[in-house]
């Protein structure tokens, strides 16, 4: 059976991780956002797709983005330049970086690359950008749009978001292969990640929600909220200022219509009535994926979920 | 999921009296061409937006000679009187229909190139946001989203994609900015009718194809 997934950042990749054990891997198609993409000294750095890639090849950073033990002499060689470094690239992850900007100023599309970069880390999923096409996402504050980088790493997640504005959605196509990997899947799995700024720029993309309307898979999401905090970064405080309850039945409210089975965990498992009534079916488990064997576990759960819902 | 969309917000398409509309388009179309266009470009529009959305849709003019038109697309006619575009969408705001969907959606019938799955996108997006704002090229807004109703006040006019979000922001709601092909290009001049992406809708595009010496001259 082939599983899609869909993927922002750390939260999607340590998913992905624990699904590459509990299915074979070959069956597993992520479909990455790239909304956080951006060009880092005339380089281009595609922060999700990386993020998934070293955490699935076993590199994965200490806090969960970059590469297991980097260095960071060239980071250092720049400051001593003059440059301010406010985005950590390592060393090693510097080569990834180096690597895809060459191939992408020849004219080859991400989409190729990023299928290269997996296969030389040796991984057997199939990873796609949503899409090829430049796909931005800003961020709306009260001050007027950031950057989204500017926002996340320069800013600290600090501003206030009340809105989101994605400027490539016209011209954005999905990546050849994202509309048939979800519609032609026997389950998709929208992954814990941030719903406004991971998965709605995939959502976006030409074609993207009408294909996940239209699947006769299941689709089930994984609750990136769990007793009303994000397990990372700034989906929480984003849930407040754009308005809605910061718990997971907050984030099934964002998903419904699109999905049929929401995971949510153990200790929200009070919120299970009230996500029924939004028409899907909830599950409730562990969804903490602090250790391999929990990542197994929830990975192991989410495919019974689907194929309960089949 | 093999959903489908049968609530959903209500989904409104305003349009000018038909003797009115698209009045810059007089110089170069007779009056009876004009209102075919005109009627065209609304079939298209409504289409697309049948194909993505089950639920409630009114169109909003001040004349009934769009009932055949808002019939085929089981459309509602909301009879307003024709003193101004955001009045016309005050009105349908303040509807039966838009109150019990909870949410609206704005669509000018000028938006002929308008396509199901950007209509989709944007209606999706009004499920996340409480205001959804589509820009036209011109700066205009090609949709405007709406949940609840009165989330903002309509402020079409010159520039008003951009005055949707300022009031927006002002105003602390929730907002998504989606730039979609589809609603990005509506039709004013002759211009506005030449080929290119996205496509015109089949009405228009079978109209422009009727008349080969329109986009001559």
């Amino acid at each position: 059976m082939r599983i899609t997934v869909l993927a922002g950042g750390v939260g999607a990749a340590r998913f992905l991780e624990g699904l590459c054990r509990a299915a074979n891997p070959a069956d597993v198609t992520a479909i990455c956002n790239v909304g956080d993409d951006f060009e880092w000294h005339g380089l281009h750095v595609s922060p999700d797709i990386d993020t998934v890639i070293y955490t699935l090849a076993g590199l994965e950073g200490e806090l969960g983005w970059g590469v297991r033990g980097d260095t960071r002499a060239a980071l250092d060689e720049l400051a001593e330049l003059g440059e301010e470094p406010w985005f950590q690239i390592g060393d090693r992850d510097l080569a990834t970086h180096v690597w895809r900007t060459e191939r992408l100023r020849a004219g080859r599309p991400l989409s190729e690359l990023t299928a290269d970069l997996a296969r030389l880390r040796g991984l057997d999923l199939a990873l796609l950008p949503v899409t090829d096409d430049p796909h931005p996402t800003v961020v709306i504050t009260p001050d007027g749009p950031l950057d989204f980088q500017d926002y996340f790493v320069r800013g600290r997640a600090s501003a206030e978001v009340v809105g989101v504005e994605f400027t490539g959605a016209a011209s954005a196509k999905p990546a050849p292969g994202v509309l048939d990997a979800i519609g032609g899947a026997g389950a998709v799995i929208v992954a814990p990640s941030n719903p406004f700024v991971s998965i709605e720029p995939v959502l976006v993309v030409q074609g993207v929600s009408e294909a996940l309307r239209d699947t006769s898979a299941p689709v089930v999401a994984v609750s990136p909220i769990v007793g009303g905090e994000a397990v990372k970064g700034p989906a929480a405080a984003m849930m407040r200022t754009l308005g809605h309850e910061v718990s997971a039945l907050g984030v099934a409210r964002l998903y419904a219509g699109l999905v049929d089975v929401f995971v949510l965990d153990a200790v929200d498992a009070a919120l299970g009535p009230a996500v029924e009534e939004l028409g899907m079916r909830a599950v409730v488990t562990d969804t903490m994926m602090t250790g391999p064997e929990r990542r197994l576990a929830l990975a192991r759960a989410v495919l019974d979920a689907a194929a309960a819902a089949r | 999921m093999q959903a489908s969309d049968a609530g959903g917000p209500c989904v409104i398409v305003p349009v000018q009296a038909l003797a009115a509309a698209k009045s810059r388009l007089g110089d170069v179309l007779s009056n009876e061409d004009r209102a075919a266009l005109v009627l065209a470009m609304l079939g298209d529009v409504l289409e697309a937006v049948r194909a993505a959305h089950e639920g409630p849709l009114l169109v909003v003019t001040p004349d009934e000679q769009y009932e055949p038109a808002a019939a085929v697309a089981r459309a509602t006619l909301l009879i307003d009187a024709g003193v101004g575009y955001n009045e016309a969408v005050r009105l349908a705001l303040a509807s039966e229909e838009v109150e019990a969907a909870g949410a609206a959606a704005v669509i000018p019938a000028d938006h002929a190139r308008a396509q199901a799955g950007d209509v989709r996108a944007a209606l999706d997006a009004l499920g996340r946001h409480e205001v959804v704002v589509a820009p036209s090229l011109d700066g205009g807004t090609g949709l405007l989203g709406l949940r609840p109703p009165d989330a903002i006040e309509p402020a079409y006019g010159p520039g008003s994609a951009t005055t949707h979000e300022r009031v927006a922001r002002e105003a602390r709601r929730s907002i998504a900015v989606l730039r979609l092909a589809s609603l990005e290009r509506d039709v004013d001049t002759v211009a506005d009718l030449a080929g290119g992406e996205p496509p015109l809708g089949p009405r228009t595009a079978a109209f422009v194809a009727a008349r080969p010496a329109l986009l001559d001259g």
